[in-house]
């Protein structure tokens, strides 16, 4: 299946934009992460080790890294991985 | 309450000016007035209350501008530059409280009131002239007509000092534009029509200098809980981000669907991705700041090429950067910085701004307008020409800006022809950056708050950036969202006191424990220590402001969306499918509030409850 990753903020230096993943079919958001630190190394992993530094919407929807990694995921799923959000 | 002649925080002092007259008097603080209110946008709600007739016109000599500071103002602890100016607003017909950061409240403060009341109105242009406990009108014949920007500078000039902090208005309050601005350097009070109740009044500006200190009960418990507060915002991560970004970030509401687009039609904005936050690291040329704020997330920005190039700002802010690409479907950041520019010289309200070409457009759209009615301008989605010729109109009130410089639900009811449905609006206050049908919570501020659709009065930072406090959401829920609602405007009401930025409120860089350790310490009020206590005084405060309103036979019936949002599921997007489920949420709101299911009106318990007796006929 194909997953859609966005990236904003730090992680934006690290990565392009968007990419579009193959992932295997029952593929859970640990698995896209971990894909994600093999590919860009340890600054990737640094970025996202501390929880309070990321925010991961998967489809528009909040998602905990700590308490949702095991979330699997779907064909065309778009996920966004960007820091914190501020005030508006 | 505190022993009198003891140190505080409080100036104790209001000064009120009656322009008509050209008469001045001044006040001591009643004991009732800081022990029930605190300061800010309490002392401001109590007094309009108290000064104001019912159905007066908010153009007429009998409304008041009343200028406002918090016991935290002009003191060594961070973030509480803010400004507050209550007035009952043109736009809404309503009690409207507005703010700006800066550093205009702070100076009020050292020129010696906590407090300044203008009533009645000049029969020529003057600006009233506060200098360290002194005060005279001037002669403003020679500024009128001039914009924010060059206001400031010839005041300046005249008084000969360039530290001298003012407020002032451009041409849109001038000439009665129903949502202009109040502008403080290049910070505005933007929201209700402040500008216009200046313009009617002939009061081109405020100029305020001092050099008063602040005195404080406790000095060392104030800088015990100055350090503590100073650790929190070091160690916030919300806080950090907004130091380097401020609220340059539109991508996020785009991801969840609810970047209010073609008029609020839709929830994505197509290709925002030229609008996010790595477009405007781009632009972002300086950092600004206001009064002793550490976050500093303010942003100079300059356009350096295209169309636009030259075009600078301080801003955008969030709500900037959609105002001038969601409602008209133009993601180009060069118009968006020029359109902040030009509001800002001429003294408008951005978001109303954006909010009412919008809605021009959708009615060019439907054939409700044509392309005469629009002075011959092609009000097409997607067409930016335009919007900056708009703004000027609106401003000047020329040609169509004229009948848009009502406001949306006004300028509705003149077109008829069902242009009303297509007004985004609640109690005539138009709609902000943030689309009801995709945060529920967010949604119902909206739509109960007493200044209409003011985002800032009880933000959902839960369900729109997942901030767990008081616990997570599910931002599409229904259930459990009247008592949410209740939290945010409750505890941004409490925090509107001091006077301490919304931002804070958002980000948690504020809580009420620590709140009430400043709060003690800088005013030596007993009843300030005690958290609960605050929470009251902000319960208070939205009850009170909701009663001034009920006063004005405003109450359930004004509680409305347009039937967009509550009839039309969202097209498309991460939010695609949802409507806001007004009936439900409405009911669950009156209920935690422990207002009356059917008027909307806080029963005659809860007023008691919090002592707001005297509003009960």
């Amino acid at each position: 299946m194909n997953v859609e990753v966005l990236f904003f903020g730090q992680f934006r230096e690290l990565a392009t934009r968007r990419q579009v993943l193959s992932l295997k079919d029952d593929a859970r958001l640990v698995d896209l992460i971990e894909w994600l630190v093999k590919e860009y190394g340890d600054d990737f992993r640094k970025g996202i080790s501390d929880p309070e530094r990321l925010h991961i919407l998967i489809n528009g929807q909040h998602c905990d890294l700590m308490d949702n990694t095991k979330t699997v995921l779907k064909d065309s799923d778009v996920v966004a991985i960007l820091p914190p959000a501020t005030g508006g | 309450m505190q022993a009198r002649g003891k140190p505080s925080s409080y100036v104790n002092r209001i000064l009120r000016v009656n322009l008509t007259n050209r008469t001045f008097s001044e006040q001591t603080l009643s004991d009732e007035l800081i022990h029930n209110y605190i300061g800010g946008r309490g002392f401001g709600v109590k007094l309009l209350y108290d000064d104001l007739k019912p159905g007066i016109d908010p153009l007429g000599e009998e409304n008041e501008l009343i200028s406002l500071t918090g016991p935290i103002t002009g003191t060594n602890a961070q973030c509480f530059p803010r400004w507050k100016v209550t007035f009952k607003s043109p736009l809404t017909g309503a009690y409207f409280t507005s703010s700006a950061g800066g550093y205009f409240a702070p100076e009020q403060k050292a020129a010696g009131f906590d407090i300044i009341i203008v009533e009645g109105a000049a029969d020529k242009p003057v600006y009233l002239w506060v200098n360290d406990g002194k005060y005279e009108l001037r002669d403003a014949t020679y500024l009128w007509g001039l914009d924010c920007d060059d206001t400031h500078t010839l005041i300046r000039e005249e008084l000969g000092d360039p530290r001298i902090r003012i407020t002032c208005i451009g041409p849109a309050g001038e000439n009665l534009v129903k949502y202009a601005g109040i502008f403080t350097d290049r910070r505005a009070a933007g929201r209700g029509g402040g500008g216009a109740v200046m313009g009617a009044k002939k009061l081109k500006a405020i100029a305020v200098r001092g050099s008063r200190k602040i005195e404080l009960a406790d000095p060392g418990a104030f800088k015990t809980a100055v350090r503590e507060h100073i650790q929190l915002l070091r160690n916030n991560k919300h806080v950090q981000r907004h130091s380097v970004i401020g609220t340059q970030e539109p991508e996020f509401t785009n991801l969840l669907g609810i970047f209010p687009t073609r008029n609020f039609q839709e929830g994505v904005l197509p290709h925002w991705e030229n609008i996010e936050s790595s477009e405007y690291d781009k632009v972002r040329v300086r950092k600004t700041a206001c009064y002793r704020c550490m976050v500093h997330c303010g942003n100079i920005t300059k356009v350096n090429t295209g169309k636009y190039k030259g075009a600078w700002a301080e801003g955008p802010e969030y709500e900037t950067a959609w105002a001038f690409t969601g409602p008209m479907v133009t993601p180009d950041i060069g118009l968006t910085i020029a359109a902040d520019k030009l509001c800002d010289d001429l003294g408008l309200d951005s978001i109303s701004t954006g909010n009412t070409i919008g809605f021009a457009y959708e009615l060019y759209g439907r054939g409700i307008i044509n392309k005469e009615d629009a002075g011959g301008l092609e009000l097409t989605f997607g067409n930016a020409e335009p919007i900056l010729e708009l703004v000027r109109q609106i401003a000047y009130r020329q040609g169509f800006g004229n009948l848009l410089a009502e406001g949306t639900r006004e300028a509705a009811r003149r077109i008829g022809k069902g242009a009303e449905q297509y007004a985004m609006q609640v109690k005539g206050l138009e709609m902000p950056a943030y689309h009801p049908r995709g945060a529920k919570a967010h949604g119902l501020n909206l739509l109960t708050i007493s200044l209409g659709a003011d985002h800032n009065a009880g933000y959902s930072n839960q369900e729109i950036f997942n901030i767990q406090v008081p616990r997570a959401v599910d931002r599409f829920a229904i259930e459990g969202k009247g008592e949410l609602t209740k939290y945010n405007q409750d505890i941004t009401a409490m925090m509107n006191t001091g006077i301490l930025c919304n931002f804070l409120v958002v980000m948690i860089g504020m809580t009420p424990g620590l709140y009430s350790k400043l709060l003690l310490a800088a005013t030596g009020v007993e009843d300030f220590a005690d958290p609960d206590y605050l929470w009251k005084v902000g319960e208070r405060i939205i009850n009170l402001e909701r009663m001034f309103n009920v006063r004005e036979g405003i109450g359930r019936k004004d509680d409305v969306f347009p039937k967009r949002i509550t009839n039309e599921p969202m097209p498309s997007g991460p939010s695609a499918g949802q409507v806001f489920e007004a009936e439900p949420l409405l009911a669950d709101y009156y209920k935690a509030r422990g207002w009356d299911a059917e008027s909307g009106i806080p029963t005659e318990a809860k007023l008691n409850e919090l002592e707001l007796s005297f509003t009960i006929k």
